[in-house]
């Protein structure tokens, strides 16, 4: 006879409710994940007072970040608007770098304005909703790109 | 054991159901007349709304917004404040739906009422917060001039068309302009009734189009023709206003927009633009601040071919 446990009932309901949770946040979570670690690069950049240290961290981090982006499209097949969308956020992130080494008709940012210029990547970055447009797939393979790359 | 489950199921179901918390009657109807002003949040949280402060410490964009929208109430307003905080839909055991939005009805400094409500938004605007808000609302008859009706909202930039995935747990429900005109629309008891001012504290929506979009529901508009960090406008603004001080609704939306224009100028490196328009007149006044970083923005969308623009914009400069 089929037998029901208690284990076996909250068992199934954790998987089951925790599934449908995990759908409705993955995409925040791995948007969140790229949120925690350029805010990562923007401390590091803060603790060093040697100027030629933060624009090292800075420029390492930027092409983390371009890198992990462009990576995506290898692990899985995109949509139209996820190409756009990442095309768009790698050509961000590439402009940055541009500035920061006066590159491209960019005047170079200067030493003693390093830390602020991080913080206005973090907020420039933080403060834009890419998440509408970018799939769970693509954000979670971005995410997990990353975090493999950083590590 | 089966029946263990269903009773654990049950008492939470009714947990649920039972997480309203009130005043005494005597509390909730006493105290003055009509406040000076009717404040109305409504605060998206259904979505990525993490960013860090100039510390690294992380914040919720949502939250924070909450509690400085509850601070505003506690530090005695001369308004009676209307809080809708619009949190994701979840479901105990996939099964039972919770009420994970919040509504919080302040008046005389006081929490008059807090109640849970189910987070089912829908195309046609906030039509249980509106609900919410109409079943509460202090008779104004006979009370003295009413209150002047001030909304705003916080959350990412309302698309002009479409929406889909605006509501993180419910990406199949859109939101978009035409759902928020609808939404204060309901507010505004079905167009009887219009908001002094409306404030979007969202990213790209300060154009021309939204001022005549919203032309039916509000006198004066602000918002941010650029993206706008998500530290958000300041509504700290309201805790000290008084009705003799701004005796003209245009006299207290240009105050608001120069405070919140001076708090974003100090917080961020991005560039910050605010603007305040006469839905009647199309007048507009511009409050722009460029960065030293990125690339250099104009100070107003292409094609926005404005007459009194103020003078004060680039006053940090």
């Amino acid at each position: 006879m089929f037998r029901i446990s208690v284990p076996g009932i909250i068992y199934f309901f954790l998987v089951f409710s925790g599934s449908a949770l995990a759908q409705a946040d993955q995409t925040i979570q791995a948007e969140n994940e790229i949120k925690k670690y350029i805010n990562h690069i923007v401390h590091q950049v803060k603790l060093t007072g040697d100027p030629a240290e933060k624009r090292l961290i800075l420029d390492e981090s930027l092409v983390t970040l371009q890198e992990a982006l462009t990576r995506v499209h290898t692990f899985a097949a995109l949509t139209g608007a996820d190409q756009r969308n990442i095309n768009s956020l790698v050509t961000d992130i590439r402009e940055k770098q541009d500035e920061l080494h006066g590159a491209n008709g960019y005047s170079r940012v200067g030493d003693s304005e390093l830390n602020d210029f991080s913080e206005f990547i973090q907020q420039d970055l933080e403060q834009a909703n890419r998440t509408i447009t970018i799939s769970v797939t693509t954000a979670l393979l971005a995410a997990l790109i990353l975090v493999l790359i950083a590590s | 054991m089966v029946r263990f489950a269903l009773i654990v199921a049950a008492a939470l179901l009714l947990a649920n159901c039972l997480g309203t918390r009130s005043l005494p009657q005597e509390a909730a109807g006493g105290g003055p007349g009509p406040a000076d002003y009717n404040l109305i949040y409504v605060i998206h949280g259904d979505g990525g709304y993490l960013y860090h402060d100039g510390n690294g410490d992380a914040v919720q964009a949502d939250r924070k917004t909450l509690q400085e929208a509850i601070a505003v109430e506690r530090a005695g307003a001369h308004a009676e404040v209307f809080i809708f905080h619009q949190r994701p839909r979840s479901h105990f055991l996939q099964l039972f739906p919770l009420r994970e939005s919040r509504f919080y009805h302040f008046r005389a400094g006081e929490l008059v009422e807090e109640v849970p409500y189910f987070s089912r938004r829908s195309d046609a605007g906030f039509l249980q917060e509106a609900g919410l808000y109409h079943r509460r609302r202090k008779a104004e008859a006979g009370h003295g001039p009413p209150p002047q009706r001030i909304f705003l909202y916080f959350g990412h930039e309302i698309p002009a068309h479409d929406g889909f995935g605006y509501h993180g747990s419910m990406p199949d429900v859109p939101f978009n302009m035409k759902i928020l005109a609808q939404g204060m629309e309901a507010f505004n008891n079905n167009g009887k009734d219009r908001f002094d001012l409306t404030v979007l504290s969202s990213c790209s929506n300060g154009s021309r189009e939204t001022a005549s979009l919203l032309y039916t529901q509000t006198d004066l508009l602000i918002a941010s023709p650029e993206e706008l960090h998500l530290s958000y406008m300041d509504s700290g603004f309201f805790k000290a206003i008084r009705a003799e001080d701004f005796p003209v609704i245009r006299q207290l939306a240009l105050a608001f927009a120069q405070h919140a224009f001076h708090i974003l100028d100090q917080a961020v490196h991005t560039p910050v633009s605010i603007t305040l328009y006469d839905t009647l007149t199309m007048e507009v006044h511009q409050w722009y601040r460029g960065s030293r970083f990125g690339k250099p923005s104009t100070d107003l969308p292409a094609g926005d071919d404005v007459n009194g623009v103020d003078q004060a914009r680039d006053v940090s400069q």
